[in-house]
Parts: C-alpha cells; structure tokens; sequence
C-alpha cells in the first residue's frame, strides 16, 4: 500500500503533446477514477504510472520511490485490462499464479494465495480450466484475482468493464467497490462512463484533451462543475446549456430569461453559458412555460424534451402519467441549482458561494 | 433431407476423385520403386507380384545419393533455422514497434518473394562467384532465404499483428522483462505459426531444383533433386533407381506432415481470416 504521485507529468508523442502537465497526489487507500471521453489521455496516464509508456516528462512516484524510468515488472503494481489479457495458454490457476512463479515465491505460498484470491472472488471451481471455456465477467474476475494475488501498491485499472453487458457491467461494478474496501488497496479506475466513475470514486480526475479539467469528489465535481466541459460530461441525463448574456437580474437567452436569484452580481450585457440539470427544475412554479415534445417513462422519474421559448431541453420530473405532447408546464431553477460560466473560457463563475 | 444426402454423396465423390487423381502418381511411384526390372515396364497391376529393394540398394552403395541426402538435410535444415530466427526477430520488429516505413518493408519482401527464382538465381549466382562462394551449400540457403525470409515474415507478421499487445503487458506488469514476455507468452501462442512457416521453408528448400541447378556444379555439393535429375542420361534412364530416390525424396515431407498437420492447417487458418 502507497501513496501515488504524479508531478507534472507530459506525453508528447513527436510533436504532439497527449497529456499536458498532469498533477495528482493519490493517497494511501484512495479510489480514483480517471474519466473522460476517448482520447482524452486517461488511458495514457494511468499506461505511464504503469510503466507501460515513457514518461515523457516529469516523475511518477509510489510509495517513497521514484518509479519514473523503472520498469512495469519492478514497480509493484498490478493492472487490470479491458480485454482481461489473460494467457489464453494457461489454465486459470496458472494465469493467477504465474506474477507469483516470476516472483519465485515458495509453492506453498503461491498455492495459498491463489486459494484465496480464488475464494474471494468465488473462482475456485474455474481453476483448471483454460481462459476460453469462461464467460466475460468470470475472464474479468479471474484478471481482478491476477491483479490481487500479487499484493501489489496500487490496482490500475482501465476500462474493466466496458466489454461486459449493462447488467454485469452493474455487479461487476459492486464487486470491485466490495473488493477495494476489503483489502483497501489504493486503485486507479480508467472509465469514459460517468456512472461508473460517480458510483465508485473516492475523487473523479476528469480529463479532455490531456489537460484536467477538475478533480473532486463525485458529488462535488456534480455541483459545481469546474467548467461547461465537466458539467455536460457529468450527469445523465446531460445539463441544460445555453450561451446567452446578463440582463439585469436575469440571465438572457434569446427570448428566455432565467433569474439569477442571489447569483453574482454580474455585470450587465456580460456573455455567459448557463446551465441548469433537467433533474434541478421544479415544475408548477415559475413564469418559465416549458412545451413537451417528447415524454420517455424511466419508472420512478419522467424525462420530458421539448422547448421553452423555442429552446430545446430536457427536464425531469417525478412520474406523471398524464403527459403528452404539446403540453405545457411552467417551471422555475430552484436558487443555487443555476451554473453560470464564462463564454470564452468556459470556466464556472462562481464567488457567490466560494 | 435427400437433396442433401445427393449433395454429400455428390461432394464426396468430387473429392474421392481428387485425392485419386493427385495421390496415385504418388503410389505408382512408391509400387514402381518395389518392381524387379524384368516387370518395371509392363505389369500394369496395382500391387507387384514380386517385390525387390534392389533400387534402393543401388542407390545407396553406388551412387552419390546418400551425399546429395545429406547435403539436402544441411541446406534444407539450415535454411529452416536461420528462416525462422531471422522472420520471428523481423516480424516481432514489424509488428510491435515503431519502425519508419514498416509498410514498405513487408511490401517489399513480399514482392520479392514474387519474383520468379530464375531472374534472381543468376544475379545471385554471379555475386556468389565473385565473392568466393561460388558452387557451395552455403550459397544455396543464401539463395533459399530469398524464398522462404519473405515469406515467412509476413506470415508471421499477420500472426503477432492478431496477437492482442495486452496479454504481453499483462506479463510485463506480471513481473516479465520485454523479452521475457516475448519467450514466456508470445512465443507458446505463436506455436502454429511458427511450425506452418518453418514446414513451408522446409519444403521450399527440399524440393527446390531450380537454385540448386544454378548454384551447384560439382557433384559433391548437388542436393537430392538435382542429383536425382543428373540419374537421367542421354542414353540410360534407370526409372527403377529414380523411382526410389523419389520416394525417399517424399518420405520426410510425408513424415513432416503426418505429426504436423494439426498445428499447421490451425496455422494457416489463423493467417486466412484474421490476416
């Protein structure tokens, strides 16, 4: 078990630059999901902590030890991959113990781990067959025994889950929760799928174009997205975003005003991107006339696109049954639940509540 | 259900009639090696009614044949090796590493390997004699290696190419170095490729006349099917002695086959649709 830091970190691949200063302190027991959309250099970063790619500048450390030009084998660390990357010529106990032989542990020892790597992850009656005779998510268990067997500092992990289907992905997902918390090994989780990331995480790096663009706690990062990127990548279903300007007390899109309550005292005619989450808006209140157009059921909740004033987004309510389209409901953004955010950056306007 | 019965029976015979057609020169020319040489030319039965081993007998105490034997296992065994250390170095290269114009290396060998031996066996032959090569084994596995290199680099190519990279990072992070991944992971996967490339540049180079015809003018060094074909005079052709010489000829390609068809037709399979 380690802490895990990354000081200004760089991929450059010739002249392309696909992380940009990556700073992150992990600690010791920490779950953190690296997420972003494909090509955002998440997968880069944690394939550098591993040892899998050259640094191409700044230093990797775990523990007390500069890892920066070590090899994967010499960095305790154990990996996890998207297509499990098993040996498809060994049987399972001897994918799980090979790490373990390299290791030249006693046999006994190696016989005592994998039993209990085995029994944790409920593999041992998979262990003398070969990797093709198993289904997606027991491959997945036996490359998450492969990884535990070795006691390693850190679990990386990328995309893990994304070759499973949606409802194995889900106790997949809780396995590896349960499995962190058991053995509280630090783990770094790559995902592209914000669920994931929201459920799972201590702190959520999220990253577009290798530069992050925020690091928090899941329900922080969805409160206050740090920027419009994050709070459209964050949350499903995605934000309400409008560019518009300040008008006064409002903000104006168009033929839209919204009130900016107790917002910032902004200056009038300032462009700004509002935004609001479909799941924020009270419905019943407010002079905001919001027209359906289309009604999808999810069971609990009702999720309604259509448009106000000629905008189109989405809101979503407690299930009605009554809906149809053409509807129209007014509605009004409950204080606080409004985000504002500078036109040209991008970047929230935030001092109100700083 | 009896039209596809009809198809079956039909598909069968085609292929019964194939086998038949390509196999029996094979037998006549083992039955032919066994005849005396009173009935060699006229008994047109299927099984001789009198077997002899005086061919084979022939063959090995009188003539070079056991020389030329030989100097086929050096050549063709040599060539093997050093085709199968030299394409798994190259291919693995192709595959798995930045290499400036890696494309235009495997196009390249390919065409080579396209290229009719004749045209490239007389320039070979040439710069052989000029460096004092000339009319030597060694000459002859340079020259095989211009066959079987090519081909077998992009064969093997295509085949780590479909090798998932992870499973040798798996290993790295397992606790294996690069080459230890290589040895330990890529090399045990890889088994049915490397035993189709290394039965096809066995036999490229075993039954290969035409280099061999060119580069080798002396007796000593002639390889079996040249030895073989020099058997063949103006005025004496003793079919009973090439009848055997043959069948020893085929004999290890058949031993070869028998124990390696498994891994091989796997191989061939894996390059064919994945490729």
């Amino acid at each position: 078990m380690a802490e895990i830091e990354l000081r200004s970190v760089v991929k450059k691949y010739g002249a392309l630059t696909v992380v940009h200063d990556f700073n992150l302190k992990i600690e010791d027991g920490e779950f953190v999901v690296f997420l972003g959309p494909s090509g955002c250099g998440k997968s880069t970063t944690l394939r550098m902590i591993a040892g899998l790619e050259d640094i191409s500048g700044g230093t990797v450390r775990i523990g007390n030890r500069d890892v920066t030009h070590l090899e994967p084998k010499d960095r305790n660390i154990a990996m996890v991959f998207q297509n499990y990357a098993l040996y498809p010529h060994k049987t399972i106990y001897e994918n799980m113990a090979f790490g373990l032989r390299l290791a030249k542990l006693p046999k006994q020892e190696i016989e005592k781990r994998v039993a209990e790597a085995a029994k944790m992850l409920d593999l041992q009656e998979l262990l003398g067959r070969k990797p093709k005779q198993l289904s997606g998510g027991q491959m997945q268990r036996v490359a998450l025994g492969r990884a535990l067997v070795r006691n390693p500092d850190v679990f990386l992990l990328d995309e893990p889950l994304s070759n499973l289907d949606a409802k194995l992905r889900v106790r997949m997902r809780e396995e590896i929760a349960a499995l962190h918390q058991r053995i509280g090994t630090s783990m770094i989780y790559v995902t592209h799928d914000q669920v994931e990331a929201m459920t799972m995480a201590d702190r959520i790096v999220i990253m577009k174009g290798g530069v992050v663009q925020q690091v928090g706690a899941p329900l922080r990062v969805y409160d206050k997205p740090a920027n419009v990127f994050v709070a459209s990548f964050i949350g499903s279903p995605e934000m309400n975003l409008f560019e518009g300007r300040v008008g006064g007390s409002d903000a104006v899109v168009q033929e839209m005003r919204i009130p900016l309550g107790r917002n910032p005292r902004l200056t009038d005619g300032v462009e700004i991107t509002v935004g609001f989450r479909p799941e924020h808006v009270q419905v019943g209140e407010g002079d905001l006339k919001f027209t359906v157009n289309l009604v999808e059921q999810l069971g609990v909740q009702t999720l309604c696109s259509g448009t106000c004033n000629g905008l189109f987004m989405r809101i979503m309510i407690e299930r009605r049954d009554d809906l149809k389209k053409g509807d129209v409901l007014s509605f009004a953004i409950p204080e606080g639940k409004l985000h504002l955010f500078d036109k040209s950056t991008g970047s929230r306007i935030d001092q109100a509540d700083k | 259900m009896p039209k596809s019965t009809v198809k079956k029976f039909l598909l069968s015979l085609v292929g019964l009639a194939i086998v038949v057609y390509s196999a029996f020169p094979i037998y006549w020319m083992v039955v032919s090696s066994v005849r005396p040489p009173e009935s060699l030319l006229s008994e047109v039965s299927l099984i001789p009614s009198v077997f002899t081993l005086e061919y084979y007998r022939n063959l090995l105490e009188l003539t070079d044949y056991p020389k030329h034997f030989a100097n086929s296992v050096i050549v063709a065994g040599s060539t093997v090796v050093i085709t199968m250390i030299l394409a798994v170095m190259i291919a693995y290269a192709v595959a798995r590493y930045r290499v400036r114009g890696k494309k235009a290396i495997v196009v390249a060998m390919l065409y080579a390997y396209m290229f009719p031996p004749l045209l490239v066996a007389i320039p070979l032959y040439a710069l052989f004699i000029k460096i004092g090569l000339g009319d030597s084994l060694i000459s002859l596995v340079a020259a095989h290696l211009t066959l079987t290199l090519p081909l077998g680099v992009w064969f093997l190519w295509g085949f780590f190419r479909n090798l998932p990279f992870q499973i040798e990072e798996a290993a790295m992070v397992d606790g294996c170095t690069r080459l230890g991944a290589f040895i330990r992971v890529v090399l045990p996967l890889s088994v049915p490729g490397l035993i189709t490339v290394a039965v096809f540049s066995f036999l490229l180079s075993w039954t290969d006349y035409t280099f061999a015809v060119i580069m080798i003018s002396s007796d000593v060094n002639k390889t079996i099917p040249v030895g073989l074909a020099s058997m063949i005079g103006s005025f004496d052709l003793r079919w009973g002695e090439v009848m055997a010489g043959s069948t020893l000829i085929a004999a290890p390609l058949l031993i070869v086959f028998t124990f390696l068809s498994k891994y091989f037709i796997q191989g061939l399979g894996a390059g064919a649709v994945k490729g």
